[in-house]
């Protein structure tokens, strides 16, 4: 399965968030996304997912084109910003309704997903009241139950706690070998250096390919 | 559609706000339901009422409190069951997950069928419920008008010349009842319909999404009164059954409910066009 991101370009108010972004994304792999705040990470993200449509250009999954021969891409799990589930739910609940939208992932799966993370599938407290961290595994819980064939993860150590960070680099090695295209964006270089086959910079809508001097030039940066 | 329609309606089935206008109207019916008995207990067949003429709708027996109190707080109640639920999505950041496993038409277009759906059902159980009491509780032979003007006469005849649909009245009273309570559920899940493709307007105060039904059925309410219009344009007279509807326009009536369904339409198709940022 080949993703392939061709001359996506996309302005809002006025100000340009993606700009000519293009890049090739094979399965088996993962691709390590790193860029500042307001980069247009997440922005490309969306687009990806078919969160928003791109002023120009196109995404295209195996020949088929985003938004023209079909509407979604037919496999994904994604967590990225803004993206939180029913409060007055229980994590389980929530994954349960979502996963009534494909009817691919069973209740075993569901289960089996929220242990993979951690997490108590029987635990009878409801979303609102679970801890940040617990929010987080929920979420890439729901990223992973389906089994899907691409998945998006926007920052995903965000409010996990050292475990938690073990635990998501071994969940996104397992979906490596099972064949799934990772898109992995971070602030945390570690996370990307150790889990990403390749790399990829972003800075002011523009996405580069990363390689020495971009890292240093970054790294120069933070410590000045 | 399908799917985001299935995931919809097992939503409302655990809704609390469903459960509770649903338990309020079955009140309204239990009220209603036992006044009728209390005050119709021992009474001979022969002085009995139809009992289709005596259900909450009805406006025939005088002073139907129940009735109008069900009419006043109704701008209230279709909102509650199912209006809300983009709103819930968009706050809780629901909307996005959903948005990565269909399109925004298919989650929108689906979203919109279930609304309309609860609603109409959440009234329209209670109501039927009713009728189906009545039926058990008193005879079915009882023909008699709580208007007290026997159905031989000269102004009942014309006072049921004026319902809608009257044919079907005269040819089968009881057929004609639940059709008039599908009528009133249609309007209650219209209204719901039109509150929910409001709220992807960007209202994100839920309690602002109880405005514009109010707002609407009232502006048209006191219209009467500063413009001249030969007919009625208060809702009560349309959704009450058996009352003398002489001053009602039925094509106004349909219009009104056709534009409303033609504006959340469009309120829906423009949102789903529109980029999923949050």
């Amino acid at each position: 399965m080949v993703l392939t991101v061709q001359n996506i370009s996309k302005t809002i108010k006025k100000r340009a968030i993606l700009c000519d972004v293009s890049g090739e994304f094979e399965s088996g792999k993962v691709y390590g996304f790193i860029g500042r705040n307001g980069s247009g990470k997440t922005m490309l993200f969306r687009a990806i997912s078919g969160l928003i449509k791109p002023d120009r250009g196109e995404i295209i999954l195996d020949g088929k084109r985003l938004h023209h021969d079909m509407d979604v891409l037919p496999s994904l799990g994604m967590i990225i910003e803004n993206a939180d589930m029913y409060p007055g739910l229980t994590g389980k609940k929530n994954l349960v309704y979502l996963a009534k939208i494909k009817g691919i992932a069973t209740e075993n799966d569901i289960c089996n997903a929220i242990t993979r993370v951690g997490l108590d599938p029987d635990d009878k407290r409801t979303y609102r009241k679970c801890s940040l961290g617990m929010k987080q595994r929920l979420k890439i819980a729901q990223a992973i139950m389906e089994k899907p064939d691409i998945i998006i993860l926007d920052e995903p150590t965000n409010g996990l706690d050292e475990d938690g960070v073990k635990l998501l680099h071994n969940i996104v090695s397992e979906e490596k070998k099972r064949g799934a295209l990772i898109l992995l964006s971070s602030h945390n270089k570690e996370d990307i250096e150790q889990l990403a086959d390749e790399v990829f910079y972003m800075k002011d809508g523009i996405m580069k390919r990363n390689d020495e001097n971009n890292l240093m030039h970054d790294k120069g940066k933070e410590n000045k | 559609m399908k799917q985001s329609f299935r995931m919809q309606i097992s939503l409302f089935k655990d809704s609390n706000p469903v459960k509770i206008v649903f338990w309020v109207l079955m009140l309204f019916v239990a009220w209603h339901y036992v006044g009728n008995v209390m005050l119709f207990r021992n009474r001979d067949v022969t002085n009995m009422y139809h009992p289709m003429l005596i259900t909450l709708l009805s406006d025939e027996i005088a002073g139907n409190e129940e009735l109008q109190y069900l009419l006043q707080m109704l701008p209230f109640l279709v909102v509650i069951p199912a209006a809300f639920s983009f709103i819930d999505d968009r706050n809780s950041g629901e909307t996005v997950y959903v948005r990565t496993r269909l399109s925004a038409s298919q989650y929108m277009w689906g979203k919109a069928a279930a609304v309309f759906f609860i609603t109409f059902v959440t009234f329209e159980i209670p109501l039927l419920t009713e009728l189906f009491l009545n039926c058990i509780a008193f005879p079915l032979s009882a023909t008699g008008s709580p208007t007290g003007v026997s159905l031989y006469e000269d102004d009942r005849m014309q006072e049921i010349s004026s319902y809608l649909w009257h044919t079907l009245f005269i040819k089968a009273p009881y057929f004609y009842t639940v059709v008039m309570t599908l009528k009133f559920s249609l309007f209650c899940a219209v209204m719901a319909l039109f509150s929910f493709a409001v709220s992807t307007m960007g209202f994100r105060i839920k309690v602002f999404l109880f405005l514009p039904v109010y707002v609407i059925l009232y502006v048209l309410a006191y219209l009467k009164y500063f413009v001249n219009i030969s007919y009625q344009t208060n809702y009560f007279f349309y959704l009450k059954i058996f009352n003398n509807q002489t001053m009602n326009n039925w094509t106004a009536f349909w219009l009104f409910l056709f534009v409303l369904t033609f504006i959340s339409a469009v309120l829906i198709f423009r949102y789903s066009k529109k980029d999923c940022l949050g």
